[in-house]
């Protein structure tokens, strides 16, 4: 008991007699100077903007909306994935209630081993899908899209997983940025997870949805360096993916994708109200195995396929610079950085490190509320994500260290040991291939 | 010896003492006043004309199943004809050189013999209706001591195997009996004990209308539904990810990436054929699996295969008391003959209407009944009583539908599925008119009209139908 007083006394005299301002920006240096501005200040600087340009942009969107409705383009949905049959009904069944109806649908199953071929040749026959397509062999999840692409009759492609489903609404905002702006030929759907009661674990995961996609991505695309479409819903213009020759070999196929149609001088979008739900992991050791992959392709794609947007070519584009620099610098550079800080950290305040981060997590508390209520102003749903912000108290231990720990370790085995190469998640073929060509 | 002597026919006496009808020319055997049942003991057909239908026709004339004056006396045929015969062969007891053939001699003693064991009884009773006609099949196959029902695929049969009742089908073209009907046949004979399954042999599949096996099978673009489709392989080059078809691949004899324009060398290490891919010619659909699609030769209309009827076909044997029932010729009044196609008594016709329109049985198909009237065309009276049984005779041949007389109104009753009503009811029409035209070529001085056509629904009072049938006719 008389520990925990102590504790709190500390708290309490940190923020009263020992702690000057000079004190907390000398030891929070991080927090204020890298944290706060790139992704607090911004997302609160994004949801402003678009709160006060709301009328403009209506107009916009319903002069996009009418020429959409005019043209009335076939549009592709393309589901590509393995062992995802049990997944589709749900998919089926929200593409269904779409307001946007021209669509056919393809599902690519890449060498599924359980029931997914005869639930596709039955959902085939029952017409509910278009296309379905079979590679015996699992080839991967690029080579899977790739074989869909080919098949697209569609102006539009809609690339989405299996395990996803769509807002009513979805396929129909999604398209309009392509008709608010010649030069969109990429559009990424807003993600949020569709099981966030599943587990601690998937909660964490929607609130880090929240803030990193919807809000953290509508800033990004404000500032114009938007740099991923998420592999779960993404929207492209069919005949620029076929010039750009469709997928490469992932993981992360998703940002290379994104950083090809950037490079080829086209403009990509996020559209904060196309809403895909989605299924995350459950489990903490699943989670982190996906955040080591994502990692992984940071380095392999951003840094070493596409290095050369930062260096001056002919082709070379300030914002694309831009958006693989905020990628490496912010994701990766500064996890070391911080790594560095927090071991100076501890080394230089062995006394009161328990009094340091305690002050921390609540300062950092303190950052994640403004960004909640920021996500509020701006969610569709925000009822019914009100109740996450409970969990607002563990999300910064989770964003602080958890998903920081997976991110330096994922960089760190890709950059020195190559690691995304052996990863199981693309075949044993095609990694081998990629390895020794150094794609 | 010669006593018979013409140029078309002679009787000959074989060592044993049996007569021998020997038979030149086609014979009408039945419409001969000249020829008795008594007369002769066997048939031997000399016929070697260069047109094959006639030889058939001669045999069909003097066949033990079908001639009263020849029922179940054995019947061979010339040497010459070994292996021409098709499914005549069926009611051929052997072939031979000469009538006087001692081996041919040897197999009369013993179809006689085996006949006499049996206590088989020849009955004296003709051959009416299309009932009496199955059962006489079965006891002819007993007389010759084939106790086994077998069934095999016979090239040319609509229904694909060849079953017990095969042997009675002669003329081309015509149909054999529904598969209902057969399925009911076998299901009182295995009621009674007079047949056992044996064997199971396969489950074919056939038109869900008319029961044919003439299937024509196609695979069929999913979205045109032509069958002008083409196979390719699907080649993935690992390099790049890209996976599309072949013919995209194909560059002066060799396989270069349209995406990355590297040259693939080594399957398995460069590329791999995940898949094949078919595309149509038509509509340029491209799809993994095309559709089966079953047209029926029959009525032209095309199924999915899972709309296709199974069947099962099965081998059955006569039982020993089935073996007894049908030499004693007591089957006729065990046997029900009323779920019988083809000519029958009206009392069986109106039975069979009372039977066959449970809910059960008929499901949600329907019953079409048809009336005509037979009528003098000069007087436009009735015809007089006398023409009735030829108009019977002829119509007897006719299994396609169940149908009776009644004074000189001719009845036929037909099952089809619900929504084929009017398309079964003009084949019928156009059928039957041009079966009772061919008769009226034969026997002029009659006519015939459609009055009145009955359908009855599932769910129907059955009462309440018949009744509306007889109180027309009166």
């Amino acid at each position: 008991m008389d520990y925990i007083f102590g504790i709190i006394d500390g708290i309490i005299a940190c923020f009263t007699a020992n702690l000057s301002w000079d004190y907390l920006v000398t030891t929070y240096w991080f927090l204020i100077f890298v944290e706060f501005p790139r992704y607090y200040l911004t997302d609160i600087i994004a949801v402003s903007k678009y709160g006060m340009t709301w009328k403009s942009r209506r107009k916009d969107e319903e002069m996009a909306r009418r020429a959409l409705f005019t043209e009335m383009p076939l549009v592709t949905i393309m589901a590509p994935g393995k062992n995802e049959g049990r997944n589709l009904y749900h998919l089926l069944e929200t593409l269904k209630e779409q307001t946007y109806k021209n669509f056919e649908i393809i599902i690519v199953d890449d060498g599924s081993d359980d029931a997914t071929p005869f639930i596709c040749a039955d959902l085939q026959r029952a017409g509910l899908i278009k296309h379905y397509f079979r590679m015996t062999d699992r080839g991967g999840k690029a080579s899977a899209a790739n074989y869909g692409l080919e098949h697209a009759k569609g102006k539009y492609l809609v690339h989405i997983d299996a395990d996803s489903s769509l807002d009513r609404n979805a396929l129909e905002e999604i398209l309009l940025p392509f008709y608010m702006d010649r030069d969109v030929r990429g559009v990424g759907g807003c993600i949020k997870v569709r099981n966030a009661d599943d587990s601690m674990c998937a909660s964490m995961q929607a609130l880090e949805y929240l803030r990193t996609i919807q809000v953290g991505r509508m800033a990004t695309d404000m500032l114009g360096i938007f740099h991923i479409i998420s592999g779960a819903f993404g929207a492209f213009e069919t005949e620029t993916l076929r010039q750009l020759g469709g997928w490469d070999i992932g993981p992360g196929l998703d940002g290379d994708l994104t950083q090809k149609i950037r490079k080829a001088g086209y403009k990509v979008r996020f559209a904060n109200k196309a809403v895909c739900l989605t299924s995350v992991p459950v489990k903490w050791s699943k989670l982190f195995m996906q955040r080591l992959r994502w990692s992984k392709s940071l380095i392999r794609f951003r840094v070493r396929k596409h290095f050369d947007i930062l260096t001056p070519n002919r082709n070379f584009s300030f914002s694309n610079m831009l958006s693989n620099l905020d990628c490496i610098v912010f994701d990766s550079v500064f996890n070391f950085i911080w790594l560095f800080y927090i071991i100076t950290l501890f080394l230089s305040n062995t006394d009161r490190i328990l009094d340091i981060i305690i002050v921390g997590w609540i300062i950092r508390l303190c950052f994640s509320i403004l960004s909640f209520i920021t996500m509020q102003c701006i969610s569709e749903r925000s009822r019914q994500e009100r109740r996450l912000g409970a969990l607002l108290i563990f999300h910064t231990l989770y964003m602080g260290y958890f998903l920081r720990v997976a991110r330096l370790i994922g960089h760190t085995v890709e950059l020195f040991f190559y690691s995304s190469y052996k990863d199981n998640w693309n075949p044993k073929k095609t990694s081998t291939v990629a390895m020794a060509e150094g794609l | 010896m010669n006593r018979y002597k013409n140029s078309s026919y002679s009787i000959v006496t074989n060592r044993n003492q049996h007569r021998i009808l020997v038979i030149n020319e086609p014979v009408n055997v039945d419409d001969t006043p000249e020829l008795q049942f008594e007369d002769f003991d066997a048939m031997f057909i000399n016929v070697i004309d260069s047109v094959m239908d006639r030889n058939m026709l001669a045999i069909r004339l003097a066949s033990p199943l079908l001639s009263e004056k020849c029922r179940f006396k054995p019947c061979f045929v010339t040497r010459r004809l070994t292996g021409w015969l098709g499914k005549a062969e069926v009611i051929v007891d052997g072939y031979a050189t000469t009538p006087t053939d001692d081996s041919m001699a040897r197999t009369i003693e013993d179809i006689y013999a085996n006949m006499r064991r049996q206590n088989f009884l020849l009955g004296t009773q003709p051959v009416v209706t299309h009932a009496e006609e199955v059962i006489r099949l079965c006891r002819y196959a007993i007389s010759r001591g084939r106790f086994t029902f077998s069934s095999q695929p016979t090239p040319g049969l609509a229904e694909g195997y060849m079953a017990l009742y095969y042997y009675t089908l002669w003329f081309e073209g015509q149909q054999t009996m529904q598969a209902e009907e057969r399925e009911w046949f076998h299901q009182q004979l295995l009621r009674l004990g007079y047949i056992r399954r044996t064997r199971f042999i396969d489950r074919i599949h056939v038109c869900p209308i008319c029961n044919s096996s003439h299937l024509l099978f196609f695979e069929t673009c999913p979205e045109c539904g032509s069958s002008d489709i083409h196979e390719e392989p699907v080649i993935h080059h690992f390099r790049c990810a890209n996976v599309s078809p072949e013919s995209t691949y194909q560059q002066d004899g060799e396989l270069i990436c349209p995406k990355c324009k590297k040259t693939l060398r080594h399957i398995g290490v460069d590329y791999d054929r995940p898949s094949s891919i078919y595309s149509c010619r038509q509509c340029e659909h491209t799809f993994m699996y095309p559709n089966m699609r079953a047209l029926c030769t029959n009525n032209r209309r095309a199924w999915r295969p899972d709309e296709l009827r199974p069947v099962d076909v099965e081998e059955y044997e006569f039982t020993p008391e089935g073996i007894r029932a049908f030499a004693s010729n007591d089957v006729e009044r065990t046997l029900n003959l009323t779920g019988f196609y083809g000519y029958s008594s009206m009392t069986d016709f109106i039975a069979y209407l009372r039977q066959f329109t449970t809910p059960e049985i008929l499901g949600d198909s329907m019953i079409i009944v048809g009336r005509y009237y037979i009528f003098d065309p000069a007087t436009d009276e009735m015809v007089g009583q006398d023409a009735t049984p030829p108009v019977v005779q002829t119509l007897q041949r006719f299994i396609n539908y169940k149908q009776a007389m009644w004074g000189n109104n001719y009845y036929f009753l037909c099952r089809v599925p619900a929504g084929a009503v009017a398309k079964a009811l003009s084949d019928m029409d156009f059928e039957i008119k041009e079966e009772l035209r061919d008769y009226q070529e034969k026997h002029p001085g009659f006519d015939f009209e459609m009055i009145d056509t009955y359908v009855y629904h599932p769910g129907e009072d059955i009462d309440h139908f018949i009744q509306r049938i007889e109180e027309d006719r009166k």
